[in-house]
């Protein structure tokens, strides 16, 4: 009984995605052709070399017959997936897991949400026919306690904690600034992020991450298949860990941490045979659904000591002109966070960092022939306490 | 002897201020503080935190008949005290019933109390009731919301009841059609003439049937009608007004019989009790005291509960005179049958379960423990009657609420086990880590016409 990993059985050839925003005018159907023929035309190839489907969905409809009639497909395999904001992850590993097997030569992973059709504001509650026990709460107000447990944990003051928030959404906007697709692409002052209106607890409207419509698409190859491909992204791992969701029940929880990310992220790291990720990552997307998210999620995935993330947020070591770039995309925070397409996306820009194309946000010194080329995707579903994690490594050399 | 043996009375949490009503209404409302329901709260939930303030503090409360009175059921077609038997984890063999309509039902379920009880059952009497009206009206300004519960059986120790005596009239003077808000009311003069002699007549009537005379009674208290109604006839019978020992609770409909019957038994020394209500008729009913309560529910019938005020238009909000934008998110969905079913002892008697082989209290209880994840099963563990401190806490002005922001955080229960849930009856500026906290039975939102019972947390205060 081991877990073996995939590493350098699956490749990406190819990616696609859209615009993340409110896409009135365009329905999930649309989102998914866009996505997936950029992805095609990315790779060079046409959709009837595509073996399989996947398709990442959370809240946008059900079944594998969501993409084969969008493409209108004829006898492909198409399967749907979902776990929660993670989805879009779970769309991309188990696409690499099939070809790694030897199942298939070419798949196409496509991660896709439509939320903005709701109406409502946030994401909504996907709950079966249930006995009205459960939590009332809503997502940013589940994630405040991490602001507040981890400020009481490390010595903050609210007022700096809420300057190390301020800190990483600024960030995150500032990176959303220099990318076309993104939902909000504007710098945001300090003082408008600072003084928005309170959504739960410490956190304000800006701390929270945008909600869109969009659509995510890779290629995925086996490895003999990738052959014939340009300058691959190789699959170095990829760990998914679903936590027991005891957390909130639990008086030994203190919501520092999300322990369903640190052990997902030491069994990617070892099949990707990373060692010091500070040193050998390229970039971190990270799942910063909301901004002490992030702050905890840096500490988690050991970009930074315990109880240091919040003074090497503050010092810059992860801006995009930073030791680590975390999230130079702009994360979900500005790229918004289309539930399905998230993690795909995270991928995507991993996918132009490491093989430099990422344009007027491109990371010096990373990808192939250099001592950081490796990238980090680390997508998360659920709150505190009672969540699940994907982290995934991909490597532009093939090791 | 027949009588009663605890009682336990509920008021809300919060009141309201007169000058606040006066700043909206233009008029000084009749009362210097009065009462109301929080936003989570109807006769229900009330008459369950009333019942168990009865029944907690006996170490094997037992009781073989719910009998519950009303005239605001939160359901018309559906048998409300089984809401309550299940709050109380009573054993199924216990019988419930309501008795709803108007405040007389009250009466009818005391009376029914006392012969059940002379028949050798252990009866718990639990009235409860929330009197409001449009804004400005009689019934905003005279009404309070209040719940008590008198435990009545063979094995009295507090008091035994003497005599009642009705007149039955025909009269209207208080009415409310099935499916409407608010109580109307005829002219207060010409309801005062009639039911005044009707009073002083049965008042006579029930001392000759108790073999007394006035003077043996020591306390008379009056309940029921409009205010100038209660007034003239304790003035015609010498009675005592009902706030000089109930102050600040108002006219609390159905919930005064037990209420009114248990503060005397607590805070007075009167000997031989009675009480007169007044509406479609007169009821007296005369009680003659035997000994000392329960302690525990003497202690608390002793000292009222500390009343936040709520801003008037927010208390307009929740009683849907003031319709409040909701957040923009979808109004949850009815809540299911057969899962509320099988989670009942859960849901309703907020019980936990305590792991066989690690001692860890899992919240809510499951087939695995979270602890040891051992799996079988778990021994029923009682959150309810345990204090609590709260450990974190957060607002969401996002979530779905009937008062939005919730507050919501975690606590930790005395026996172990940790819950999150919201907090409610209070404001953040309340709150610290550390507050000690106590469960409490509410509704959560009601949802094509399903009202979704569970337990949140206050401070206790």
């Amino acid at each position: 009984m081991a877990s073996h990993g995939i590493r350098d059985r699956a490749a990406v050839v190819g990616m696609g995605c859209t615009r993340f925003t409110d896409h009135w005018a365009r329905g999930l159907d649309d989102l998914i052709v866009e996505a997936a023929d950029a992805a095609l035309a990315d790779a060079g190839i046409d959709i009837a070399e595509v073996d399989a489907f996947w398709l990442g969905t959370a809240k946008s409809g059900a079944s594998g017959m969501l993409l084969s009639n969008a493409l209108k497909l004829e006898g492909k395999p198409v399967t749907r997936v979902e776990n929660y904001c993670a989805t879009g992850s779970e769309a991309f590993r188990n696409a690499a897991y099939s070809v790694a097997a030897g199942a298939y030569d070419i798949v196409l992973a496509v991660g896709a949400e439509k939320l903005k059709d709701s109406g409502y504001a946030g994401l909504l509650p996907m709950t079966p026919p249930n006995d009205g026990t459960g939590s009332t709460l809503s997502a940013p107000a589940l994630f405040s306690f991490l602001a507040d447990a981890y400020a009481e944990k490390y010595g903050l003051s609210r007022e700096d904690m809420k300057t190390v928030l301020v800190r990483i959404a600024q960030k995150n906007h500032a990176n959303g600034a220099k990318n076309t697709k993104a939902q909000f692409q504007k710098a945001v002052p300090e003082s408008t992020i600072r003084n928005a209106p309170t959504v739960a607890g410490m956190l304000g409207v800006f701390d929270c991450s945008g909600m869109s419509d969009g659509a995510c698409a890779a290629v995925i190859t086996s490895a003999d298949a990738a052959k014939r491909f340009p300058a691959p992204l190789w699959v170095k791992g990829m760990a998914l860990v679903a936590g027991s969701g005891t957390g909130p029940t639990d008086p030994t929880f203190d919501f520092v941490t999300l322990p369903e990310v640190t052990s997902s992220a030491a069994e990617a790291y070892r099949q990707a045979g990373i060692t010091d990720p500070r040193a050998q990552l390229g970039l971190a997307e990270v799942h910063d659904c909301f901004t002490p998210t992030e702050l905890v999620l840096i500490e988690d995935l050991g970009l930074s000591a315990r109880g240091k993330g919040w003074h090497e947020v503050l010092e810059g070591v992860f801006d995009l002109d930073g030791e680590l770039p975390i999230n130079p995309d702009g994360g979900l925070k500005s790229f918004g966070h289309p539930v399905g397409a998230s993690g795909l996306r995270m991928l995507y820009e991993c996918w132009l960092q490491l093989r430099g194309n990422a344009g007027e946000r491109q990371i010096a010194n990373i990808g192939a022939g250099t001592s950081r080329p490796y990238g980090l995707t680390q997508n998360l579903g659920g709150p505190p306490g009672e969540c699940l994690s994907f982290v995934g490594v991909v490597g532009a050399e093939r090791g | 002897m027949t009588g009663v043996i605890a009682a336990g009375v509920y008021l809300p949490g919060h009141c309201l201020d007169p000058d606040d009503v006066t700043g909206v209404i233009g008029s000084r409302p009749g009362f210097t503080s009065r009462r109301v329901a929080g936003y989570d709260e109807d006769t229900v939930t009330m008459a369950v935190e009333a019942a168990r303030l009865a029944l907690w503090g006996e170490s094997a409360p037992t009781v073989d008949t719910v009998l519950f009175a009303t005239s605001r059921p939160p359901y018309a077609d559906k048998t409300n005290a089984t809401i309550i038997h299940e709050a109380l984890q009573l054993d199924p063999t216990a019988e419930a019933f309501d008795l709803v309509g108007g405040t007389r039902s009250a009466v009818t379920a005391m009376r029914t109390a006392v012969a059940l009880a002379d028949s050798g059952r252990r009866v718990a009497l639990i009235c409860s009731d929330m009197v409001y009206g449009p804004a400005g009206s009689p019934d905003e300004s005279e009404g309070g919301d209040a719940a008590a519960c008198l435990v009545i059986g063979p094995d009295g120790v507090g008091a035994h009841h003497l005599c009642g005596i009705s007149r039955t009239v025909e009269l209207l003077s208080r009415w409310r059609a099935p499916g409407e808000a608010f109580s109307q009311r005829w002219e207060d003069r010409f309801v005062e003439e009639v039911y005044r002699p009707l009073a002083v007549e049965a008042f006579s009537e029930a001392l000759a049937a108790a073999d007394l005379v006035r003077a043996d009674v020591d306390l008379v208290l009056t309940y029921g009608g409009p205010a100038r109604l209660i007034q003239a006839v304790t003035k015609a019978l010498g009675a005592t007004a009902p706030t000089e020992i109930a102050s600040g609770v108002g006219n609390a409909g159905s919930a005064m019989a037990p209420l009114l019957l248990a503060y005397a038994l607590a805070r007075t020394e009167a000997a031989v009790i009675a009480l007169v209500h007044v509406g479609d008729g007169v009821d007296v009913d005369i009680w003659r005291r035997d000994g000392a309560l329960s302690p525990a529910s003497a202690d608390a019938l002793t000292t009222d509960r500390v009343a936040h005020v709520v801003p008037y238009g927010r208390y307009a909000s929740w009683r849907g005179l003031l319709e409040r934008e909701p957040p923009r998110r979808p109004s949850p969905a009815r809540t299911a049958s057969p899962p509320s079913w099988r989670g009942r002892h859960w849901k309703y008697g907020l019980i936990a379960g305590r792991c066989p082989v690690c001692d860890a209290v899992n919240v809510p209880p499951g087939p695995v423990c979270a602890r040891c994840r051992s799996h079988g099963t778990m021994t029923p563990e009682r959150l309810a009657n345990q204090s609590a401190l709260v450990k974190s806490f957060t607002t969401d002005f996002l979530a779905y609420s009937q008062n939005p922001p919730i507050i919501a955080g975690t606590v930790d229960f005395a026996g172990g086990g940790r819950m999150q849930c919201e907090l409610t009856d209070v404001s953040v500026a309340d709150l610290t880590i550390g507050t000690p906290a106590v469960a409490t039975f509410r509704r959560i939102f009601t949802s094509e016409g399903i009202h979704d019972y569970f337990w949140k947390v206050r401070p206790v205060r």
